[in-house]
């Protein structure tokens, strides 16, 4: 009995390397990089330009499907290549009636990106408080860290232990503001390579969402009010000097809001069909309007909307994947399913299955079939053999893998 | 019999086992000094930025130390048995052979899970000194499959040892080198995975019975 509780422990040790592995190689030898396009929006035309997926080449193309060139296309997205256009001396005075200043176009120019594994991200619970009002240039790193637990605690680097003034300020201030520890989600942009701080936005155990920074050694904290069933999965904060908003809240439910500097209002934006676990989003902003795009393993999503974030045009495309491809149609008829221990749309280490469909399984049948008579020849009976006809039926080629190699029992002997 | 057989052990591993201990223990002091050194040229704000903000990893050393452990331990405890057919006469002794393989392993695996736990605690005191307890949380956690390798790779390479024919051990060499392979390639990762890992390397341990039983039959 130990014997063969042995013998089944090391086929699935086989089985369980081999489902990840074999398809790992298989995938490195045959995989395309399948790029998606970059979707733009022209202010000058009102129209779509989709650069094309083939990196080698720089075209454009609208979408009545006429072909632009890089210079063509500079200067039907003047705000997005300003600085080659200003460069040439190519920018215009105005567009749309509204006078092209430098300033205005830098200072209206935002990205922001948010990626599936983003998401489900926690990284150490431990944050720098800035300074945002400390009359330097520069932000400077302090020489603590926080965490929100039963309170708001300052830990100092050089030493290691609490600061318990600081702590004791801002724990009360807290507090007095109605924040109930311990924290949910803290979420901001810690670093000092940026332009100005805002600190953070910390979910309370409540579910209240808080604006929490530092002004002049003092704590500042305000309850951004926002309605208590939101459910927010994460937060993207990143001080611009536009100073629209704070930043970006992915919900559970995957609605997408602005938190504007406007009381912190929240502002909805109309993505249909965004899935966080799925799609990356890139958010454009210029001077006259906002290019979302959702891009997914086969799709790209775009809603391009006005600066009071009303849709005025939408693009989609939909392309073959991997899987679609031969070698993706292939491999669904040699593994029955395959193995990941990680995935690009999570930064977390689990079981990623993805299962090929009823395709496999006459590979299964098949494999079963030739076992049956491995088995025959080994003098197996099916009152024996029949976990690993089993094992091959659920696991195709790799079942097979390991019970062709890996000889049985034999009840006489054991 | 049991004491008897576990001291027979102990005469094999000794050497090999204080040779690792040292040899782990050098790296956690290299670690530790590492850790002041950063403090120091970094400064103490610099250092927790580049941990806490951009996860600088000073703990790489420990990385392949659990495995390499493991696979010695189980190289001194067992290619001398296999050598000359010697574990035949330890199989003849009157004790079932399974619980005897079972033995002999149980012993190499008390002795890693030792080291590895004191190693553990180790990290825990050095780290802990300069860094809060969400720190040592975090580089605990991505120790964690690292020592548990060692375990699996003991196993494993007890199996690959007692396992009397080479074509046999040429078809385990590879899927053995994947499996543990994939212990130092995960991070963060779910209970579920933990957990998985976890009771997958124990059972590991039974793999040496399959191994045994090729031996104690001569089965070709």
């Amino acid at each position: 009995m130990l014997i063969k509780t042995s013998r089944i422990v090391y086929l699935l040790l086989i089985i369980f390397a081999a489902s990840i592995f074999i398809p790992k190689y298989y995938w490195m030898k045959f995989e395309k990089n399948i790029r998606s396009p970059l979707v733009y929006f022209s202010p000058v035309k009102n129209d779509f330009l989709i650069r094309s997926k083939d990196p080698n080449q720089v075209t454009y193309v609208d979408k009545a499907g006429i072909k632009y060139g890089r210079t063509e296309f500079e200067t039907l997205m003047p705000l997005l290549n300003y600085r080659q256009l200003t460069l040439e001396g190519r920018l215009p005075d105005s567009l749309n009636g509204v006078p092209l200043i430098l300033e205005k176009i830098r200072l209206n120019n935002i990205t922001l990106k948010i990626y599936p594994s983003e998401v489900d991200y926690v990284p150490i619970q431990l944050f720098p408080m800035f300074e945002s009002k400390s009359g330097r240039v520069q932000l400077e790193m302090p020489n603590d860290y926080f965490r929100i637990t039963k309170r708001l605690e300052f830990i100092d680097c050089a030493t290691n232990s609490i600061g318990e003034k600081k702590t004791e300020l801002f724990t009360s201030y807290l507090a007095s503001k109605n924040f109930s520890f311990p924290a949910k989600i803290i979420s901001g942009n810690p670093t000092s390579k940026k332009a100005f701080d805002e600190g953070y936005f910390v979910v309370d155990s409540k579910d209240n969402l808080f604006h929490i920074k530092m002004v002049k050694g003092k704590p500042f904290c305000v309850n951004a009010n926002v309605p208590a069933n939101l459910e927010i999965a994460s937060m993207k904060i990143m001080e611009m000097p536009l100073r629209e908003f704070y930043g970006m809240i992915v919900t559970k439910r995957n609605e997408v809001y602005l938190i504007s500097y406007d009381h912190y209002k929240l502002i909805k934006l109309p993505l249909e069909g965004y899935d966080h676990t799925k799609h990356v989003l890139t958010f454009m902003g210029d001077l006259f309007y906002r290019t979302i795009s959702l891009v997914g393993k086969n799709s790209i999503h775009t809603f391009v909307t006005n600066r009071a974030y009303k849709v005025v045009d939408r693009y989609t495309e939909t392309w073959n994947d991997n899987d679609k491809l031969t070698a993706g149609v292939v491999a669904s008829y040699f593994f029955p399913f395959t193995l990941s221990l990680s995935d690009d749309t999570s930064s977390v280490s689990s079981f990623y299955f993805k299962f090929s469909g009823s395709k496999a399984f006459i590979g299964s049948i098949i494999l079963s079939v030739i076992v049956f008579f491995i088995l025959q020849k080994r003098k197996i009976g099916l009152s024996k053999g029949w976990f690993d006809l089993l094992l091959v039926l659920l696991t195709g080629i790799f079942g097979f893998l390991a019970v062709s190699l890996v000889k049985n029992v034999d009840k006489n002997l054991e | 019999m049991y004491s008897a057989l576990i001291y027979k052990e102990w005469l094999k591993i000794r050497w090999a086992f204080f040779g690792m201990t040292l040899l782990s223990l050098l790296a956690v002091t290299y670690i530790a000094l590492n850790l002041a050194y950063y403090t120091e040229f970094m400064t103490a704000k610099g250092f927790w930025g580049n941990v806490i903000l951009l996860g600088f990893p000073f703990y790489t050393e420990m990385k392949y130390l659990p495995v390499l452990t493991g696979i010695v331990i189980a190289v001194v405890q067992f290619a001398p048995e296999t050598n000359a057919s010697r574990l035949k006469l330890t199989l003849h002794l009157p004790v079932k052979e399974n619980k005897l393989l079972l033995q002999m392993t149980s012993f190499g695996f008390m002795l890693l899970a030792a080291l590895f736990i004191m190693l553990t605690m180790l990290l825990w005191i050095a780290i802990g000194k300069y860094f809060p307890a969400e720190v040592v949380a975090f580089v605990l956690n991505i120790w964690f499959p690292w020592a548990l390798a060692g375990i699996a790779g003991y196993f494993l390479t007890t199996a690959i040892i007692v396992e009397p024919v080479w074509a046999r051990r040429l078809i385990m060499i590879p899927f053995v080198l994947g499996f543990v392979d994939l212990f130092f390639d995960i991070g963060n990762e779910s209970a579920e995975l933990n957990l998985f890992l976890i009771i997958f390397s124990l059972l590991t341990a039974t793999l040496v019975l399959f191994s045994g039983y090729h031996f104690k039959r001569g089965i070709k």
